[in-house]
């Protein structure tokens, strides 16, 4: 048993992509419309499942995410977000984002989107450099993305712009033109995040053979710095160790993940988090078909974590926010303090200059925003060292 | 009756057939049926399958036209070059396998060596004659340059299963019968041991003279130890019990001998009464040539590694091992092996078979250090080496090396040579194409990164055999490696004088690409009795942070970060600072900068 309570979020995954780019190892399967129409059938089904073992839940942030959403069309959009208010309830004024990818959006998608009920477009742009686009194996070049820009410009009002750093042969300047142009369509939000190389990603098997050269440390460390100062300069707050926002149009749903609040995960591949437990659905489209249509979940594991555990993940996540973690919250949440549960740890870090104490709130330093993983690893949860 | 008897060895170089052609002689007598049989057959432990290397000697009885061939399999290493010695004076006859496409190797010559000094019969074979490269006739003029009749060659393919017969017919033909000594006191040579938990020591022999039943009380000529024998057999090839052992034969005895230490190749077993008067000759004590330190990553697996090194000693008495100390690594083992390969053989199977996570020192030769106080010393840890001012002198073993290597490579090799303090000795061609050059150097030298540097810059084409040839004095220092300003004996290496500066630098250069970047700055330093001659700065850390948490996957980010943290634990803690095993072994890769 899942055993939701309650959760505010729900996250759908909708699993195809045209192309796979060349650094993504998450899962996702070659478009093919007939397959989507099946499975949008089923994420129904799902939903409904969901809906009936939880009672009465508000939902206050909707997900869509992949994989690449956007090739969906208006009319299945709808449907499924339809479904979830029959069978949830959604607030008025709730968050709901749509991942897309610019070349799936056209102008008459756009607005469609926005008439079905989408209010929060995230678009991968990634870069602004045909260069650097065409190396990531990424299908548009940088004028697609401005003329999407445009037209998700007149029709929405809320939209965020992914955009990635340390890709091999990117240099400093090349970075700045892509801030630049990313201010220029004025977003009310954006994400940054360096390449994680993956080793079993075309780039990761291109680093291996010593094709090209992982990127240089204080190359990354210069341009996170720099993307800071920029944004801030220009009105946008950073409140997340990726995520950056003007006033008020911070990510709610991407808060339930950092405060670690329960959400609930749908559709292939889908996450999710009860509070207690995690669990993940099968990767595998056909399988989670082949569930839902015997009237069953399509859930591969779940995760039974235990107190220590919560409170590692508790720790991990909370601290990526730049507003860290209350004292008092995490009393409520863990009843220990922070100074008994981990004194020694937090003292050091402290002293190394990685984490700080204001209003009573633990968070990360500047320093602690650059070498957050060293921070991270001090709190992982002894269990989950196999061998200890 | 008793049937007549061959007793022959397989001697070749790595990779030229000598497995295929062994397994083929086992298929075409029948001593295997086609479900027993299986490639490399002889070569029972995983590493020798995996790397296609024979490590331990087996022996195997073929009955072939009424007669009895004993074929023992040896190892073709050169840092196994005793054993080898041992099993050829077991034998009348050698096969030698020269890979057509190949010619004559400095291993396949330094076998025929070996081989001619125990007075064998050569049998020269060409193998692989199947590939399009084969040039028979090339290596052919090759054999007759080191002084073996082309004629008497024998071409087969192994892997095609031509020519076997006629190898076998060759065998009878051309090995001399053993001489028939069954009325002598025993002489039993033996050149291998195997432990086995149940019945301790299963010794492999060659009965010279006499014989030898169950029941008997034997002696070891080297010690006197006296045991009562259990069992005699064959290998059949499996084990078989036997009445008994006669001259001329090859089989195994055990006795109860708890301790292959008390049992070693080379040594002669006799009767207790009725004792040969001298042992067979040849027996010697080998020695380790080469020693490194053996360290848990973690400190908690110490116990495990003692129990795991008494374990692998007991099939091995030529590896030794003591207790050691290092100030930067913790408690460990200085362990000694007969050469480099022995030393990659032992680590890999304390890694592989006990599943121990090890940082190991890179391997030092054994210096003898003549102290000003007239106390001599023998070092084997550099880390030990005495100040410099209580030094008198130092010596270090030399060896002969001989390099064979394709004309087009000459300049190359004797560059690599002279760069490693070589002294030319010798030039010969051993065709049109080949050259045979020999050198002197120094052991430390040869037991760095030597042979990868010579394969790679011969484009893999030069070959390396040597021989221990005695103690030289020459003008060594030690060169100490400093991290984060303080001294790590684990880095500690001796060097020529002359290349102390050259080597310091190249040293604190690839510690640098090697050891991460940690939270502070850290000096890297190499020093001469305390003066500092290299340094460079390993920045501090500045950048490491996971992204954006796609989807809620918060399961992925914690795997990513617990494969972080078991690379910190894979890491050895040195100070503050955490040093990668990796970098103790980089001081053996000297020029790759």
């Amino acid at each position: 048993m899942i055993d939701f309570d309650i959760a505010s979020g729900i996250y759908l995954h909708i699993p195809f992509c045209q192309q796979k780019c060349r650094y993504c190892d998450f899962f996702s399967i070659k478009y093919d419309a007939e397959i989507i129409n099946t499975y949008v059938k089923f994420l129904k089904k799902e939903i409904k499942i969901h809906g009936l073992l939880i009672n009465n839940n508000t939902i206050n942030t909707i997900y869509l995410g992949g994989g690449t959403p956007s090739l969906l069309s208006s009319t299945q959009i709808s449907s499924i977000l339809n479904h979830i208010n029959k069978y949830f309830s959604i607030k008025k004024g709730a968050e709901i984002t749509l991942e897309a990818n610019p070349i799936s959006l056209s102008k008459k998608k756009i607005r469609s989107y926005n008439i079905a009920g989408i209010n929060r477009i995230s678009l991968g742009v990634q870069s602004f450099s045909d260069k650097i686009l065409k190396f990531l194996g990424r299908l548009h070049d940088a004028s697609r993305v401005k003329y999407v820009l445009e037209e998700i410009n007149k029709v929405f009002d809320n939209y965020s712009l992914d955009l990635m750093f340390a890709i091999p042969g990117q240099e400093l300047s090349n970075w700045k033109e892509s801030l630049q142009n990313a201010i220029f369509f004025n977003p009310t939000h954006i994400s940054l995040y360096n390449l994680e190389i993956d080793k079993d990603t075309e780039i990761g098997r291109l680093i291996k053979n010593g094709e090209i050269s992982t990127f240089d440390e204080d190359l990354d460390a210069n341009m996170y710095i720099e993307a800071r100062e920029y944004l801030s300069k220009n009105g946008y707050n950073q409140y997340e160790i990726s995520s950056f926002s003007k006033p008020s149009f911070r990510s709610k749903h991407n808060q339930i993940y950092w405060r670690y609040e329960p959400f609930l995960g749908m559709g292939a591949a889908a996450h999710g988090f009860t509070g207690k437990k995690r669990y993940y659905n099968y990767s595998n489209v056909e399988k989670y078909i082949n569930l839902l249509k015997d009237g069953r979940l399509a859930v591969e594991e779940l995760i039974n974590l235990n107190k220590e555990e919560l409170i590692a993940e508790k720790m991990i996540m909370n601290l990526r926010l730049l507003e860290g973690i209350s004292c008092s919250d995490f009393i409520k949440f863990s009843g220990y303090s922070l100074d008994d549960y981990f004194g020694e740890k937090i003292k050091k870090l402290q002293k190394n200059g990685l984490l700080l104490k204001e209003n009573n709130r633990l968070k990360l330093s500047e320093k602690g925003l650059m070498l957050g993983n060293q921070v991270f690893l001090e709190f992982l949860a002894k269990t989950f060292d196999k061998d200890l | 009756m008793k049937q007549e008897i061959r007793n022959f060895c397989i001697i070749a170089h790595i990779d030229h057939g000598k497995s295929t052609l062994a397994d083929r002689l086992l298929e075409y007598t029948g001593t295997l049926n086609d479900r027993e049989m299986k490639e490399q057959v002889l070569d029972k432990m995983e590493l020798e399958r995996e790397r296609g290397i024979t490590i331990k000697a087996q022996a195997v009885r073929l009955n072939y036209n009424d007669y009895e061939l004993n074929l023992i399999d040896t190892p073709g290493h050169v840092d196994f070059a005793y054993e080898v010695s041992r099993s050829l004076a077991a034998c009348e006859g050698a096969l030698l396998v020269i890979d057509s496409s190949q010619g004559v190797e400095a291993q396949t010559l330094a076998n025929i060596y070996l081989a001619l000094e125990h007075d064998l019969e050569i049998i020269p074979i060409l193998n692989k004659i199947d590939l399009p490269n084969a040039a028979v006739d090339m290596v052919k003029e090759q054999l007759i340059n080191i002084g073996i009749d082309p004629d008497e060659a024998i071409l087969t393919s192994a892997k095609e299963g031509i020519g076997i017969k006629e190898v076998l017919d060759a065998i009878i033909e051309r090995v001399p019968a053993p001489e028939d000594a069954f009325d002598k006191a025993l002489r039993a040579l033996i050149f291998d041991t195997v432990y086995d938990s149940y019945q301790g020591v299963i010794a492999y022999v060659r009965i010279v003279d006499g014989s030898i039943r169950a029941g008997e009380n034997i002696k070891l000529m080297s010690n006197g130890n006296k045991y009562e024998v259990d069992e005699v057999g064959i290998f059949n090839p499996d084990m078989q019990k036997m009445d008994i052992l006669r001259s001329g034969e090859v089989g195994y005895i055990i006795a109860g001998i708890k301790n292959v230490k008390n049992c070693r190749v080379g040594d002669t077993i006799t009767l207790a009464e009725q004792a040969a008067e001298h042992p067979l000759p040849g027996y010697k004590k080998v020695t380790p040539m080469v020693y490194s330190g053996l360290y848990p990553t973690d400190n908690k697996d110490y116990a495990l590694l003692k129990d795991a090194l008494e374990k692998l000693q007991l099939n091995d008495a030529a590896f030794s091992f003591e207790p050691e100390t290092s100030e930067a690594l913790g408690f460990g083992f200085r362990c000694g092996f007969l050469g480099l390969l022995h030393m990659e053989i032992i680590q890999e199977r304390l890694e592989r078979e006990f599943g121990l996570n090890l940082v190991i020192t890179a391997p030092s030769v054994v210096y003898n250090v003549k102290k000003k106080d007239g106390e001599l010393i023998e070092i084997e840890n550099p880390a030990l080496f005495p100040e410099e001012n209580d030094i008198e002198y130092i010596e270090e073993p030399y060896v002969k090396a001989e390099i064979h290597v394709p004309e087009d490579y000459i300049g190359q090799a004797m560059e690599l040579c002279q760069d490693n303090r070589g002294t030319f000795n010798d030039m010969q061609y051993l065709d049109r194409n080949r050259v045979s050059l020999v050198y002197e150097m120094p052991l430390s030298e040869i037991i760095t990164d030597f042979f990868n540097l010579l394969k790679s810059r011969s484009r893999g084409y030069a070959t390396l055999d040597y021989q221990f040839l005695g103690y030289r004095q020459e003008d060594l220092v030690k060169l100490d490696i400093l991290v984060n300003n303080e001294a790590v004996d684990a880095l500690s290496t001796i060097v020529h004088r002359e290349n102390a500066e050259e080597n310091g630098r190249s040293l604190v250069r690839r510690l640098k690409k090697i050891i991460p970047r940690q939270m502070f700055k850290v000096p890297v330093q190499a020093a001469i009795a305390n003066k500092i001659i290299a340094r460079v700065n390993i920045q501090a850390k500045r950048k490491d942070v996971l992204q954006k948490c796609y989807g809620g996957d918060i399961t992925r980010k914690r795997k990513l970060l617990e494969k972080q943290k078991e690379g910190k634990r894979r890491m050895k803690q040195v100070g503050s600072v955490e040093i990668p095993q990796e970098a103790f072994m980089t001081i053996l890769e000297r020029n790759d900068d």
